[in-house]
C-alpha cells in the first residue's frame, strides 16, 4: 500500500491566539515522502505548525503549500491528512473497526473497500484479534496502535503525529518508535512528527526541525543538529546531559573561562583570530571532556572538584566544579573517584563549539573535518 | 459565509428565549403604564399610576411579605433539610445509598396539580389523615387551610413535598464531587467527623448550595403559585397571596393588565434585588470548582 | 466490629428512613383512597389499605370526564415539547461549545439569565402574543413558547466540555460536518446526559400546569394536570375517591417512566454536572 505522497511548505507563516504569538514567520519544507520531525519544548508553537497542516487552526498570515496548492482555506476533511493525536482521540462509543472506517465512510468510500482497507491495516499493526473492541476495552499500547490503524488507512498522502507516543511507558515506547518508522516505509506518505522527546526526534526523523519560541532554529538531519547546532539553544537542547557552555575570553592562543586559563590548539587560535572579538561562549560536550587522576602537559587541562556523580551502571555523570564558580558535566566509565575528589579535564578540541554574543554558532575551521569522525560531513 | 454558521445552531433557542422572556419583560415592562381590560382595542397611557396605586394598597404589601415568609419557609425545608439529608446518604456505604436516592427523588416526578391534590385531601378538617392523627394524639385539628396562620405553612409544605427530591439529588451530587483526598488528609490529620464536614464539605460545597439557594428562591415563588391557584386562590382574605399569584389574579381574575405588569415590573425587582444581595454576601465565602 | 459500624451508621438511616418514608406517604394515601369505596373513605380512620377494594372511582372519572383525551392531549404536547426542545438545546449547547465567535460568553449568560425571570412577569405578552396569532386552545399555542430552555442548553454545554476536543476534531480530519458530528461523534459520547435531559424534559412538559392554565379554555383540550382542577372547585369537593382516581391516573405516567429509568435518571443527573 503505497500512497502519492506531495510536499508540504510553509511560507512566511504566522499564528497568533490572541496576544500570543504561537509562530512567527515560519518557513520549513517537507519533501514528498520524508520523516520530518517538529521538535522543541513545550510551548514553542510545533504542534501549532501541525494543527495549522491538519486544518484545525486558520493561519493568520502566511502561506501553507501542499505540493505547489496553497490549501489555506481547505477545510481539514478536504486536505487528505491523517492524523494520529496525544490522547488518540478514538470515538469511545465505536469498536476499533468503526473507528478506522468513520472517515472512509465519510469520504463514501465502497464497503468492500473499507473491508479491505480495514484488514489490511489491521495485519500491518496485528489489530486483527482487536477489531470488534471498544477503546475502553484495550491497554495503552492497542489504543496507540488503534489510532494508528485509524490514520493509515486513509491512506492519506500526509501522516500527521501529534506526540503519539508520550501515553506509552518506556519500554513500549521503544518499540513503537522503530515500528513507526517501519510503518512509514511501507506507506510512503509525507511524515509530520511532533514531539518534545529528543530520543524520539532522534531515532524517528530523517530530519529535524528544532522549533522555539514561535521560530524556527535549525532543520537538519539528525547527526547534523546533533553535531552541528547552528546555536546556543539547539546545542543546549539535544544532547542529555545537555551540552556545556561556558563564556570564555580569547587572547591569542589562551583561552580563558571562570578562573581558567587554557593553551589553545593552533588551528583555533588560528581561525578564532579571523572572527570578530568579544563575548563568546564555548560548548562542550559532556563526552567531550575526559576525566583523569593526574594533571596532564601544562596548559592542557585544569584541575576540578567532583561535586556529585551518578553511576549508570555502563556509564556515569560527573558533577564538577572548577575554579571561579565553573561548573562542568563530564560522562566517563563509572568508579574509581569518589565525591569531594580532585581531579583533572582535558578538552577534546576537534568537538569544540563556539557561539557568539546572541548565541550564533560560529562554525569552525575546516583544517578540523579533514580527520572528522563525527560522521556529520563539513560546516 | 462560515461566520454566520454558529448562528444557525443557535439561532432557534435564541428566537424562542428572546421572543417569549426578553421581549415579553421590556412588553410587561411598557405595559405597566397603560391602563387596560386586555379586551379593548385600545389602552389609556396611565404614567406610573399602577404603580401608585399597587404601591397605597394594602395588596401588594401583604402579598409580599408573604413572598418572604414563603421564601425563608422553603429555604428551611428545601435547602437545609435536603442538605442534610444527602450528606446522611453519603455517610452510608454505596450499596445501600441506591434505594434511599430512588425513594427520596420520587416525588419531584409529580405534577404540582396533582400534589395539591393529594394534600387538599390529606389537610381535610374532618376525614383528612393528618387531622386525625392529630386528634389520636389528643392535639387540636387546624384547618389548614382556611386558617390565616396555617395556610402558608400548609401550601409551603406541598411544594417542598414536590422539590425536595431534586434540591436533594443537586446538593447529593455537590457533595459526591468533594474530592475523597482533601476528606482522607484530614483524617489522616486526626480530624472529627464533625471538623470535616464544617471545615471541608461545607465550604467545597458552597457554590451548588448557592445554585440551590438561588434557584429556590426563584422557582419557589412560582412552584407554589400552583397550589394557591388550585387550593386557595390567595385566601383566606389574601392570607395565602404571594407576588406571582398577585400578578395572575391582576391579570386574568380582575382583567387589569396595567396593574398586573406593574405588579410583574416590582416582582422582578425583588427578585432582582434577593439575587444581587446573596450574591454579595455569599461572594466571599464561596468556594467556586473552576 | 459490624456492631460499631451498625451503630455508626444507624443515626443516618434513621433520619433517610423517616425521609422516604415522609416522601411516600402521600403516594400510598392517594392510591388507598383511589381503590377504596366511598363509605369506607366517610368512615375516616388511618388504615390505608382498602378493606374492600374498587375499581368504583376510576370508572366514575373516566365517566365524568374524556380521560383519553385528555391523556392523549398531554402525552402528544409532552413528546412534542421534549423532542423539539432537545433538538433547539442541543442545536445550541452544540453552537456555544465548538464554535468561537464574537459575543459568544454575552449571548450564552444572556440565555441564563432566562432561567431568572418568573414565567408570571412574561405571562402577560405571552398570553397576548398566543391570542393575537389565534392561537388559543391549539396546540401550536400551548407547545411552541414551550420549546427553549437555558437549563437544558446549560446541561448540555456542561456535558459536552467534558467530551475531549480532539474527539471532534479527529472527526473533522475524518471529513465530518457539523451534522455528523453531532449525529455521531457527540451525541453517542454523551448519551447519558443527553437521556436524563430527556426524561427530565418529559416529566416537566408532562406536569405543566401553568402554560395550560393560561392558553386552554376549551375543556378538549386539557391536559391532565388541568383537568384535575375540575375535581377541586366544582362537582370534586366531597368526592375524594374520584379526587384521589383521577390525581392516581395523572402521576402515573411520569411515575413509571421514573420507575423505569430510576437508576439511570438518578445517576446521570448526579454525574452530569447539574449541580450547575
Amino acid at each position: 500500500m503505497t500512497v502519492i505522497a506531495e510536499s508540504i511548505q510553509f511560507e512566511a507563516v504566522t499564528k497568533n491566539y490572541g496576544r500570543v504569538t504561537a509562530l512567527r514567520e515560519f518557513n520549513l519544507e517537507v519533501a514528498a515522502g520524508e520523516r520530518m520531525v517538529l521538535l522543541g519544548p513545550s510551548g514553542c508553537g510545533k504542534t501549532t505548525a501541525l494543527r495549522l497542516v491538519a486544518g484545525l487552526e486558520e493561519a493568520g498570515r502566511g502561506k501553507i503549500y501542499f505540493g505547489d496548492r496553497s490549501v489555506n482555506d481547505l477545510p481539514p476533511g478536504e486536505r487528505g491528512v491523517a492524523m494520529v493525536f496525544q490522547n488518540y482521540a478514538l470515538y469511545p462509543h465505536m469498536t476499533v473497526a468503526e473507528n478506522m472506517a468513520f472517515g472512509l465512510k465519510m469520504r463514501r468510500v465502497p464497503p468492500d473497500q473499507i473491508k479491505a482497507r480495514i484488514d489490511r491495516a489491521a495485519s500491518m499493526l496485528g489489530l486483527e484479534e482487536l477489531l470488534l473492541r471498544r477503546p475502553r476495552e484495550l491497554s495503552g499500547g492497542q489504543r496507540q496502535r488503534a489510532a494508528l490503524g485509524r490514520a493509515i488507512v486513509k491512506e492519506a498522502p500526509f501522516f500527521l503525529l501529534d506526540e503519539p507516543l508520550s501515553n506509552l511507558d518506556a519500554q513500549l515506547r521503544a518499540r513503537a518508535r522503530a515500528e513507526l518508522v517501519s510503518l512509514h516505509r511501507q506507506i510512503g506518505s509525507t511524515m509530520l512528527y511532533v514531539t518534545h522527546d529528543q530520543v524520539e526526534a532522534m531515532t524517528v526523523g530523517q530530519r529535524i526541525a528544532v522549533i522555539a519560541g514561535g521560530e524556527l532554529q535549525q532543520v537538519d538531519t539528525p547527526e547534523r543538529i546533533y553535531h552541528r547546532p547552528m546555536n546556543a539553544f539547539v546545542a543546549r537542547f539535544i544532547g542529555n546531559p545537555p551540552m556545556n557552555l561556558m563564556p570564555v575570553k580569547v587572547a591569542g592562543n589562551r583561552l580563558r573561562m571562570g578562573g581558567v586559563s587554557l593553551q589553545l590548539p593552533a588551528v583555533w587560535a588560528a581561525w578564532l583570530a579571523e572572527r570578530p572579538q568579544g563575548e563568546i561562549t564555548l560548548g562542550i560536550r559532556p563526552e567531550d571532556l575526559v576525566l583523569r587522576a593526574e594533571a596532564g602537559p601544562a596548559g592542557c587541562s585544569f584541575p576540578v572538584r567532583l561535586t556529585w556523580q551518578e553511576d549508570l551502571g555502563a556509564e556515569a555523570v560527573f558533577y564538577l566544579q572548577a575554579a571561579g564558580e565553573l561548573e562542568l558535566v563530564v560522562r566517563g566509565r563509572p568508579g574509581g573517584v569518589n565525591t569531594g575528589d580532585t581531579l583533572w579535564v582535558e578538552i577534546n578540541w576537534e568537538r569544540v563549539h563556539f557561539f557568539d554574543g546572541p548565541g550564533r554558532s560560529l562554525g569552525r575551521p575546516q583544517a578540523l573535518d579533514r580527520n572528522d569522525r563525527s560522521g556529520a560531513g563539513g560546516a | 459565509m462560515r461566520r454566520f454558521i454558529p448562528l444557525v445552531f443557535i439561532a432557534p433557542a435564541l428566537f424562542l428565549i428572546v421572543l417569549f422572556t426578553f421581549w415579553p419583560v421590556l412588553s410587561t415592562l411598557h405595559l405597566s403604564f397603560l391602563q387596560w381590560n386586555m379586551i379593548s382595542p385600545r389602552a389609556r397611557w396611565e404614567g406610573p399610576g399602577n404603580y401608585l396605586s399597587l404601591l397605597t394598597g394594602r395588596e401588594f404589601w401583604l402579598a409580599g411579605y408573604n413572598t418572604l415568609v414563603y421564601t425563608v419557609i422553603l429555604l428551611v425545608f428545601n435547602l437545609v433539610l435536603p442538605y442534610l439529608v444527602a450528606y446522611a446518604v453519603t455517610r452510608v456505604p454505596p450499596r445501600r445509598q441506591t434505594p434511599y436516592k430512588a425513594l427520596i427523588f420520587a416525588p419531584g416526578v409529580i405534577s404540582l396539580a396533582v400534589a395539591s391534590v393529594i394534600f387538599l385531601w390529606l389537610y381535610n378538617p374532618v376525614l383528612g389523615p393528618v387531622d386525625i392523627l392529630l386528634r389520636h394524639l389528643g392535639l387540636g385539628a387546624p384547618a389548614w387551610l382556611t386558617g390565616y396562620r396555617t395556610v402558608i405553612w400548609a401550601l409551603s409544605l406541598i411544594t417542598t413535598w414536590k422539590l425536595f427530591g431534586y434540591n436533594f439529588i443537586v446538593l447529593l451530587a455537590g457533595l459526591v464531587a468533594v474530592p475523597r483526598e482533601l476528606i482522607q488528609a484530614a483524617q489522616l490529620e486526626g480530624a472529627s467527623g464533625w471538623q470535616i464536614f464544617w471545615h471541608i464539605i461545607r465550604p467545597q460545597t458552597s457554590a451548588t448550595s448557592l445554585y440551590v439557594l438561588v434557584m429556590t428562591v426563584v422557582w419557589g415563588a412560582q412552584y407554589v403559585f400552583v397550589p394557591i391557584q388550585m387550593l386557595t386562590n390567595g385566601g383566606p382574605d389574601y392570607a395565602s397571596t404571594n407576588l406571582v399569584f398577585l400578578i395572575y389574579q391582576y391579570g386574568f381574575g380582575f382583567f387589569q393588565a396595567g396593574k398586573a405588569a406593574a405588579c410583574a415590573v416590582l416582582t422582578l425587582l425583588v427578585f432582582l434585588v434577593l439575587i444581587l444581595l446573596q450574591a454579595r454576601v455569599l461572594e466571599k465565602k464561596v468556594y467556586y470548582e473552576d | 466490629m459490624k456492631v460499631r459500624r451498625w451503630s455508626k451508621e444507624a443515626p443516618w438511616h434513621i433520619l433517610l428512613i423517616l425521609t422516604a418514608v415522609l416522601s411516600l406517604l402521600p403516594f400510598i394515601w392517594m392510591l388507598a383512597t383511589a381503590f377504596k369505596p366511598e363509605p369506607e373513605i366517610f368512615a375516616g380512620g388511618l388504615n390505608p389499605l382498602p378493606a374492600v377494594p374498587t375499581l368504583a372511582n376510576f370508572r366514575f372519572v373516566m365517566e365524568r370526564v374524556p380521560l383519553f383525551r385528555y391523556f392523549a392531549n398531554t402525552l402528544l404536547a409532552a413528546v412534542l415539547i421534549t423532542g423539539l426542545k432537545m433538538v433547539t438545546s442541543i442545536l445550541a449547547a452544540y453552537g456555544f461549545t465548538r464554535f468561537r465567535f464574537r459575543g459568544r460568553e454575552f449571548i450564552f449568560y444572556l440565555c441564563l439569565v432566562s432561567i431568572f425571570v418568573p414565567v408570571q412577569v412574561t405571562m402577560l405578552p405571552n398570553y397576548l402574543l398566543i391570542s393575537h396569532l389565534g392561537w388559543l386552545n391549539s396546540f401550536a399555542g400551548l407547545v411552541i413558547p414551550q420549546l427553549a430552555d437555558a437549563m437544558g442548553i446549560f446541561l448540555l454545554r456542561q456535558s459536552i466540555r467534558t467530551v475531549p476536543v480532539s474527539l471532534f476534531e479527529a472527526a473533522r480530519i475524518d471529513g465530518a460536518g457539523h451534522l455528523a458530528v453531532l449525529r455521531r461523534v457527540l451525541l453517542p459520547a454523551i448519551k447519558p446526559a443527553v437521556v436524563a435531559l430527556a426524561i427530565l424534559f418529559f416529566i416537566n412538559a408532562w406536569n405543566e400546569y401553568y402554560w395550560p392554565l393560561l392558553v386552554l379554555n376549551d375543556k378538549s383540550m386539557y391536559t391532565l394536570p388541568l383537568a384535575l382542577q375540575m375535581f377541586t372547585n366544582q362537582e370534586g369537593g366531597t368526592a375524594w375517591g374520584v379526587m384521589m382516581a383521577a390525581a392516581s391516573l395523572t402521576a402515573l405516567p411520569p411515575l413509571v417512566v421514573y420507575l423505569l429509568t430510576q437508576r439511570y435518571v438518578v445517576d446521570s443527573f448526579i454525574n452530569s454536572g447539574l449541580k450547575g
